[in-house]
């Protein structure tokens, strides 16, 4: 150890750090500390206030208390762009790049003063520049590529070199890296090859790390912090890591029953409520046929490109079947399912796995969003009345646990979890028989997840039919009576899983 | 912290500013001129104010969606032209034509985007020209006057009690009724649900085109109804008696608070933004900035007035 080195000492420490919103503590005195070349991982439900946390390390939100400091120097940032120059870079789950320009300008978006000459934009500066710092991340992406090109972990590798490239810039000794849910929307190969990027990535800078997904926290961090209700609750280094055990920190207790409640599975009606027959859209599959029972779980499982996201848009009348023939309770309803109206007329609902765009409107409160589906049954005189919206949204919060101060807070101040939960209401609300669900648990904590599982175990034996796509061969396997396995736009078999489960490696079987 | 706390009672905001900015006006206008209060002067802010408020409704619910009716100009002038030829010929058989015809202008633009799917700005553009070319030819390109014998069928519309008349009264009974159908109805909640995210309110099941269709159908009558209310008080009409309304009516929208970017705003902005340019005009007069001069100012009002209520997280590039 060097005498006279603060080398005992953290290279970024946050101290005390305190955040209200109005009546919300987001943050009470949490602590947090990193050092260069460590992954640090965060944890905790829905709310807990990881995303506050981050966003405070990043100037976009100011700490009302505590202190943070870097290389034992005291810092103080009124915006992000301060916290840029202090290397700290942030990548949100919503991603900052614009799709109609070139991976460079994306690159370099907004420090295009450093590329002028005499107040031109060097395009060859730019270029070069580009080319060196994804070289040396060993980012294999041609600079002149357009960003609508690319995928979704390969905008997330554009976003985290704009961050270290920036660090550079500014003579920041480290660059600090800051991943809010990064892997969220990722399939698993992708999410293999981001650790691997994020591996290399560490050997000179310092990351932070936020999922959901504990098995990813365990092997990728060096170190974890759990939050619960805005607090430390506890920080654990490599070798004392397991999922079970941030599991119960971040519950606050055991979680008791099997996580996916099969306990409570019964087996499907008789009863065929939605039939395919044939069912072909011309971009995305062909020849899909199967059966929905009343009260039955159906999985459907499968890569990005195995035409299963099409399929789910198609039943929802979003997209089309170019041919086909579908039944409704034995009714044939092939071209008269148009629209997402008219599906939903026939008793159809979708919850879309884009919640913050497509399944809420943020800026309206959660009684105006979870009454959406049924403002005309709402209608008393011709008029939607505010009375019975408000008496049917606090029997449903009730009912699901959604926490929040009051039901006419707006959406965009949830957090995930809850976010999810009021998608769910809006159609446990609707009545409707069969609904197709995209990455139900998407973005939500592990005791928020398993609410979710048990709700969806009410619906189907009050009689409700669900098609899902789940986040992970577990939860498909540990849900699904039956499971439908997709790839290039064919169904490859259906499984049986009322009398035993499959596990993970009979389904990769049929998709590699 | 102060920051988050305006963001959270933002929408209040757009309620409280337009209503400060009246009352503030109103006091300033009140105690620099005498004349001001006089009944006479107060008819007038009121008649200029009605005119606006009725046919800046429509444009309120269309506003909402996210959407813009470029035709009303046009419209006023089509209108106000049939309003009068129907007048002279059929006496107050106009009236319910009027209305049917104001409801088919409107019904056009809204089947045109509905069934073409292209902006509102581009549709409303093209179908003005229609509209212009219309009135040009039912008009000879000329003014109409009312034939004498029928100048009770319209009357009275502007008979005074006091300050007031019964246009006034059309004006408030429309208030009451939008208000209600903006609040309190299935379509209303859907408007404010497709401007502040269409796509949520389609995967919702919602009817997303018939609450455009009725957007642009209440903008097409409540242009003709203005009409109406424009021909009563000038007793004729003109190809070139409808443009000049359109920049003031889209002023009087977004000064009320209404933003550009859909789902915030409503009908009591309007009334407000109608109030507060129909005292501002008045006040200029009487004050005597040149007209040539107004324009300036109701330019400036509109830049202004969007740039605060816009919201640009929705808008990605500004084009
Ligand atoms: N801008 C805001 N205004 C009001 N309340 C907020 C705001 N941002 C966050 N909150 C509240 O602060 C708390 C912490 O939220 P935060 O987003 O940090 O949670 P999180 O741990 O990131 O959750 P998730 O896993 O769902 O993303 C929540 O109760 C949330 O409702
Ligand atoms: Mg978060």
């Amino acid at each position: 150890m060097k005498i006279g080195s603060n080398s005992m000492d953290p290279f970024l420490n946050m101290v005390n750090i305190s955040k209200s919103f109005l009546d919300v503590k987001a943050l009470q005195e949490v602590n947090l500390s990193i050092n260069e070349n460590e992954i640090v991982g965060l944890v905790g439900e829905n709310g807990a206030g990881k995303s506050t946390l981050v966003k405070i390390l990043a100037g976009v939100y100011k700490a009302d208390q505590g202190k943070i400091s870097i290389d034992g120097k005291d810092i103080y940032f009124n915006n992000p762009q301060d916290a840029k120059k202090h290397g700290i870079g942030i990548v949100f789950q919503e991603q900052s790049i614009l799709n109609n320009m070139t991976v460079y300008e994306n690159l370099f978006l907004g420090q295009e003063k450093f590329f002028l000459n005499f107040g031109v934009l060097s395009k060859e500066r730019m270029l070069k520049e580009a080319c060196e710092i994804l070289a040396e991340l060993d980012i294999d992406i041609v600079p002149t590529r357009n960003a609508n090109t690319l995928s979704f972990v390969q905008r997330e590798m554009i976003e985290i070199a704009r961050n270290v490239w920036l660090a550079r810039k500014s003579n920041a000794k480290v660059p600090i890296i800051l991943l809010d849910e990064p892997t969220t929307a990722l399939e698993q190969n992708d999410i293999k090859f981001l650790f691997q990027k994020l591996n290399e990535l560490k050997k000179h800078t310092a990351i932070i790390f936020i999922s959901h997904r504990l098995e990813e926290i365990v092997t990728l961090c060096d170190r974890v912090y759990v939050l619960k209700d805005g607090k430390n609750v506890g920080c654990f280094s490599k070798d004392d890591i397991s999922e079970n055990l941030l599991r119960s920190k971040m519950v606050g207790k055991e979680l008791v029953g099997e996580f996916y409640q099969s306990s409570m599975q019964r087996k499907a009606g008789e009863k065929v409520v939605l039939e395919l027959k044939g069912c072909f859209n011309k971009h995305a599959f062909y020849d899909v046929s199967f059966q929905l029972k009343e009260g039955e779980i159906l999985s459907i499982c499968g890569t990005i490109g195995s035409g299963k996201e099409a399929l789910c848009k198609a039943i929802f009348g979003i997209t089309k079947f170019d041919s086909g023939e579908v039944y409704i309770d034995g009714v044939d309803v092939k071209g008269s399912i148009n629209s997402p109206m008219d599906a939903f007329n026939k008793g159809i609902g979708y919850i879309p796995e884009d919640r913050r765009n497509e399944g809420l409107i943020l800026n309206l409160p959660i009684f105006e969003n979870i009454t959406l589906t049924v403002l005309k049954k709402l209608k008393s005189h011709g008029m939607v009345s505010r009375k019975k919206q408000f008496e049917v949204t606090e029997k449903m919060v009730k009912k699901i646990d959604i926490r929040s101060a009051s039901i006419a807070a707006l959406c965009k101040n949830l957090s995930g979890g809850n976010q999810q939960k009021v998608v769910l209401g809006k159609w446990l609300l609707s009545g409707n028989k069969i609904l197709v669900m995209s990455h139900p648990t998407r973005g939500v904590d592990v005791g928020a997840k398993q609410q979710i599982y048990t709700l969806m175990r009410e619906m189907v034996n009050d009689g409700v039919s669900l098609i899902t796509m789940g986040d992970s061969f577990e939860e498909d396997i540990g849900l699904a009576n039956r499971i439908i396995i997709m790839k290039d736009g064919k169904i490859m078999t259906i499984i049986d899983a009322n009398e035993s489960k499959p596990t993970s490696v009979d389904l990769i079987k049929y998709i590699v | 912290m102060k920051k988050i706390q305006f963001k959270k009672s933002n929408i209040d905001l757009t309620k409280l500013l337009p209503l400060v900015a009246v009352i503030t006006l109103f006091t300033f206008f009140s105690l620099r001129n005498s004349q001001f209060l006089g009944l006479y002067n107060i008819g007038n802010i009121l008649d200029f104010a009605n005119t606006y408020f009725i046919a800046g409704i429509g444009l309120t619910f269309v506003i909402l969606i996210g959407s813009i009716d470029l035709s009303i100009g046009a419209m006023i002038s089509l209108d106000t032209i049939i309003f009068i030829i129907m007048i002279n010929a059929l006496g107050f058989w106009a009236y319910p034509i009027i209305i049917v015809i104001g409801i088919a202008l409107g019904l056009f633009n809204g089947v045109v985007l509905m069934r073409l799917k292209i902006p509102s700005f581009i549709v409303t553009l093209g179908s003005s020209g229609i509209f212009m070319s219309l009135a040009l030819i039912f008009s000879g390109a000329g003014p109409i006057g009312l034939v004498p014998k029928q100048l009770h069928t319209l009357s009275f519309l502007t008979a005074r009690i006091g300050p007031f008349t019964v246009n006034h009264l059309l004006g408030l009974i429309l208030f009451i009724v939008f208000q209600i159908i903006q609040n309190k109805t299935v379509f209303g909640k859907t408007v404010y649900a497709v401007g502040h995210s269409e796509v949520t309110t389609k995967l919702s099941g919602l009817p997303i085109m018939r609450t455009k269709l009725i957007s642009f159908t209440i903008s097409g009558l409540c242009t003709a109804l203005a009409s109406i209310v424009i021909v009563s008080i000038m007793l004729s009409a003109a190809p070139s008696t409808g443009p000049p309304y359109m920049l003031l009516i889209i002023a009087t929208v977004v000064v009320g608070g209404t933003s550009l970017s859909g789902g915030i705003g409503g009908v009591y902005n309007t009334l407000l933004g109608s109030l507060l340019l129909s005292m501002l005009r008045n006040g200029m007069n009487v004050i005597g900035i040149n007209i040539y001069y107004q324009q300036i100012i109701y330019g400036a009002i509109i830049i202004a007035a969007v740039s605060l209520t816009l919201d640009r997280s929705k808008i990605k590039i500004v084009k």
